[in-house]
């Protein structure tokens, strides 16, 4: 009777899921006391839907392996059908939680692009859209990291100030997610009557806040043992894997594209780079990372404080034509993100629509360090590590 | 672990304890932030871009608002072109029909790209932002069919059911159904 018994696909073993050589093996219950577990892409503690296989021998996590590809929009493909200023409200959906940030990215690139003059109160007017869009994303950082760490009542406190940013977005533009505000040649509508005035109310408000994060999460001692010397990331790991953003000023090194390769008006404001020192433990671990965006907070505060300040008056937008033809040529515009360098390359051929359009998302790239940092490490510091690498689903997969 | 780094431990522990139920017990005092929706609810701000409306006799069938459209997500059939009557700013009768114009709200960003191109100010962005409904189909709007009703934007399905006990709904559900604007002219400045 064994010519009854169904033959074995000979495709199953081959099912590949990317592990190092010899890690998959059909019987590698009974040869070892390794298992592969799936964390994601439903786990509560995986930002979005991202999925990582993890090979455990206990509880240690031995191997991790990042996969991707459950958010996939093919953005870059649908940018090639549209024209430069419909292309907009999708690169809101990008990295939902820094709409601002990638509106301006995308409109920095067109604008080199096409060689648009920006009227100078639009740019100032989009570095306020852009720093407030930063502190809301960091917010959204620190809450759920909180929540990560079991600690929920930061998150509260955290969405709690972050809906006044949210309220201030919608005097702007509208919208409170998805803004599609600043626009090509400018920012799309003028900034709303008394809206410095509810601006410099909220920073005042704001600022004492922060340290009361401080005091809740920062500096608890529970916060600081699960985060401190865990997933430490090395200047070298971290030049290795081309990190950006809080990753790599984390690990002590003070790369922010706003100060080394400075564009809009931020040579006119004065703010410190924030880099982690290794204050609670090793450099570069996962409490400096997040110690670096608890930084970053206060000088958001201080640019805006500095634009409330120097706001000039004039156009909000550069006069454009509608159907607006782009000369043939190729850019590469970089933009720090709260992630990170977010880079737009575009190639256009004339026309009004980019005949190739490649994005550089910050998450993504940082993302790729997951493996290297999760090796040996306990079961319960992966969530620890993910969270404190702050990536966004939405930008990863695209 | 000596024992006198374990004690040093618990004692870190029970202060950062206490000082984070410092600041709780002082939000326990204080006015609540959220709100009991639907009962109650926030205002928006001017700019607020929901639903649209439309305002079909002003609309002269340009196709200007659906070409702006990223997602192509406005439907527009037209039997002829239609022009603006100078006197009553309305479109004039003896031009062509706009036999339909749908907005699929399954697709649609809330970008308001639609509006900026208009020449008439048609179409504008509303107040409105729940539209659910219980079928696909329901979710393509045909502002055409709603103008038959007098109406210039859907009535979403909840409001129907609590206009009769929640004072507010009420107050919205009369003016979707009057056929009254919410956005006023100042509310968006109109980019040209
Ligand atoms: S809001 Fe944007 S997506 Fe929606 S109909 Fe108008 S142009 Fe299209
Ligand atoms: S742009 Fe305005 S007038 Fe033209 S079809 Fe659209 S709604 Fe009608």
């Amino acid at each position: 009777m064994s010519t009854a018994t169904p033959p074995v696909d000979p495709n199953l073993k081959s099912v590949s899921y990317g592990l190092a050589p010899g890690a998959v093996d059909d019987d590698i219950d009974v040869q070892s006391e390794e298992m592969l577990v799936n964390m994601g892409p439903q786990h509560p503690s995986t930002h979005g839907v991202l999925r990582i296989v993890l090979r455990t021998d206990g509880e240690m996590v031995l191997e991790a392996v990042p996969h991707l590809g459950y958010l996939h929009r093919c953005k870059e493909k649908i940018a090639e059908n549209l024209a430069y200023y419909q292309y907009i409200g999708y690169t809101d959906r990008l990295d939902y939680l820094a709409a601002m940030n990638n509106n301006h990215a995308w409109s920095m690139a067109v604008e080199k692009l096409a060689d648009i003059e920006v009227p100078k109160r639009a740019e100032y007017i989009r570095v306020i859209a852009a720093e407030l869009n930063r502190i809301a994303s960091h917010l959204v950082s620190f809450g759920t990291y909180g929540l990560d760490m079991g600690a929920f009542t930061p998150f509260l406190y955290a969405f709690r100030e972050r809906e006044y940013i949210l309220d201030l977005f919608e005097q702007l533009c509208g919208a409170r997610l998805t803004l599609s505000y600043i626009n090509i040649g400018g920012v799309t509508w003028d900034l709303p009557p008394l809206f410095l005035e509810k601006l410099g109310e909220f920073l005042d408000y704001f600022e004492p806040k922060i340290d009361e994060y401080n005091d809740l999460l920062s500096f608890n001692h529970i916060f600081i043992k699960r985060t401190s010397n865990v997933g430490v990331a090395s200047k070298e790991l971290c030049i290795k894997y081309a990190l950006s953003g809080p990753m790599i000023r984390g690990s002590g090194i003070p790369l922010d594209l706003r100060r080394t390769r400075p564009y809009s008006v931020y040579p006119n404001l004065d703010f410190d780079i924030c880099v982690g020192e290794g204050l609670k433990g090793q450099l570069g671990d996962c409490w400096d990372r997040y110690w670096v965006k608890m930084q970053e907070m206060k000088q958001c505060i201080r640019i805006l404080r500095q634009c409330i300040a120097q706001m000039p008056s004039g156009a909000f937008r550069a006069k454009l034509p509608r159907a607006m033809k782009v000369p043939p040529g190729e850019v590469y515009a970089e933009y720090e993100n709260p992630r990170g360098h977010l880079g737009f390359y575009i190639e256009s051929q004339g026309g009004p629509i980019p005949y190739r359009v490649k994005i550089r998302g910050p998450s993504f790239v940082n993302l790729a360090v997951t493996g290297e940092l999760c090796k040996n490490v306990l079961l319960a510091d992966v969530p620890a590590i993910v969270g404190s690498i702050d990536i966004v689903m939405g930008e990863v997969d695209r | 672990m000596t024992a006198r780094e374990y004690f040093a431990n618990i004692y870190d522990n029970v202060k950062s304890i206490a000082i984070g139920m410092k600041i709780t017990i002082k939000y326990c005092f204080q006015k609540t932030v959220t709100v009991q929706y639907p009962e109650q609810r926030l205002s928006f701000a001017p700019r607020y871009r929901g639903i649209h409306e439309f305002e079909l006799d002003r609309c002269i069938a340009c196709d200007l608002c659906a070409k702006a459209c990223p997602v192509d997500c406005i439907y527009i059939d037209k039997t002829a072109p239609r022009k603006i009557d100078k006197k009553t700013g309305k479109v004039d009768p003896k031009g062509g029909e706009l036999v339909r114009y749908a907005i699929d709200y399954s697709k649609c960003l809330f970008c308001a790209l639609c509006t900026e191109p208009c020449p008439t100010e048609c179409i504008h962005m509303g107040k409105l932002h729940d539209l659910s409904s219980y079928s696909r189909e329901d979710v393509v709007v045909e502002f055409t069919e709603l103008d038959k009703k007098g109406q210039r934007t859907p009535i979403p399905l909840w409001m129907e059911r609590n206009a009769d006990h929640i004072p507010w709904v009420k107050e919205e559900y009369e003016r979707v159904k009057s056929g009254k604007i919410a956005t006023t002219a100042g509310d968006i400045p109109v980019v040209k």
